[in-house]
């Protein structure tokens, strides 16, 4: 975890449209309804911070307040590109391990708390690509 | 259409599953990491309106089968020794056996040991050898891994190369009617296969057959994997195919695996 603010100045309304979306899903209530904690989102410069509760996104912020986050989900830019453009799937850019796979989009910090969140760290994925794609 | 009727055996002493339809030459077909018999469910009437009796079996810890000694199998070769076992139980004639993914490089190890008595071998997205990513051993518990569950469906769906929702949801549910010890012992077999410059004992027709947009198999383990089949078997890469062909495009797999299994009659 970290303490060091950082901001990204796009993040903003990616972070609203993002939010908007999760909190419509009936798939997302159901796997965060036992859920009570913080997800970073990197997705290259930009950041996005989201305190989730009860089944929905309660608060967000596009810098790391000083509670830090329970799990990242992050990569560099090109590799979002590429799971947002459909060029790759994102269960392809999370595989890690051995001499074929080196990690391209990460999971980092509590990650039992991220294992436990696994189909919700492939909703937020998905839900980015489509407000990235579709707005 | 005519639907496949269910069967129970013993096998190796644990009451076995599997599922059959059609008259001819058996084709034997072994699921993927987590599966059942129902990823063949539309595979199987395909091949039997080809002229097979289309066999597909819940391996030992799936859905109708219960596991040897009480014990997942964590290795192919282990499977594929009790696959053949299940073959002799099954049928006396010459069998073709058919696997996808974990079936497919199931297959392999069998037709390195047992080809001489097999009609022929088709292997979709099986290779010599798979992409070793690690132990996991952290896996195969609740405690370790809560969400083995929405992983296994995850690795299943991201598997496929352009699905549509009925296929997506199918998917799921097929992968909930293993639980998460077999489930696990599934991947370590598959993580762990390696029969590299084994090959050259296959004795039979064998067809290797890999989707285009599969990610779990590298291009160069489908290469050497081609390389080091004897010459006259066949290795093809399949356009706009993922990892599961049996299911993707059940029609275009049987046309493949029959074609090829005929050649060999």
């Amino acid at each position: 975890m970290t303490n060091n603010p950082v901001s990204g100045p796009s993040a903003e309304p990616l972070a609203e449209a993002l939010i908007e979306k999760a909190n419509k899903k009936s798939a997302f209530k159901r796997q965060t309804s036992w859920y009570d904690g913080t997800v970073l989102m990197e997705i290259g410069d930009e950041i996005i911070w989201l305190k989730i509760y009860n089944g929905k996104v309660i608060d967000s912020r596009d810098n790391v307040p000083p509670i830090g986050y329970d799990f990242k989900i992050s990569g560099t830019i090109e590799k979002w590109e590429a799971f947002f453009s459909g060029d790759r799937k994102f269960g392809d850019l999370l595989r890690a391990g051995g001499e074929y796979y080196s990690p391209e989009i990460t999971i980092e910090g509590n990650l039992m708390e991220a294992n436990r969140m696994h189909e919700t760290i492939h909703l937020l994925a998905k839900y980015t690509q489509e407000v990235v794609n579709n707005g | 259409m005519d639907e496949p009727t269910g069967h129970y055996v013993e096998v190796e002493g644990t009451r076995t599953y599997y599922e059959e339809i059609g008259e001819g030459p058996p084709v034997i077909c072994l699921h993927p990491v987590g599966a059942n018999s129902l990823i063949f469910r539309q595979l199987l009437p395909e091949l039997a309106d080809r002229g097979y009796r289309a066999i597909a079996v819940d391996l030992p810890g799936h859905s109708h089968s219960y596991p040897v000694d009480w014990e997942p199998m964590n290795t192919a070769h282990d499977i594929a020794e009790w696959a053949w076992c299940f073959s002799q139980e099954v049928t006396n004639k010459q069998p073709a056996f058919l696997g996808n993914a974990l079936g497919g490089v199931t297959v392999l190890d069998l037709a390195v040991h047992h080809s001489n008595k097999c009609r022929a071998i088709v292997a979709f997205s099986g290779i010599v050898k798979t992409p070793n990513t690690g132990d996991l051993e952290w896996a195969r518990h609740p405690s370790g891994c809560p969400s083995w569950q929405d992983r296994m469906e995850r690795l299943a769906i991201d598997g496929l190369s352009n699905p549509d929702a009925d296929l997506i949801a199918e998917m799921r549910w097929i992968h909930r009617g293993t639980g998460q010890r077999a489930a696990v012992a599934d991947d370590e077999a598959w993580l762990s296969h390696d029969i590299t410059g084994q090959l050259h004992k296959v004795d039979c027709p064998v067809l290797v057959a890999v989707g285009e947009d599969d990610y779990y198999v590298p291009e160069e383990l489908i290469e050497q994997t081609r390389h080091e089949l004897p010459d006259d078997c066949e290795c093809q890469v399949l356009p706009d195919i993922g990892h599961y062909p049996v299911i993707e495009n059940p029609s275009r797999a049987a046309k493949i695996a029959s074609q090829f299994i005929s050649t060999s009659i």
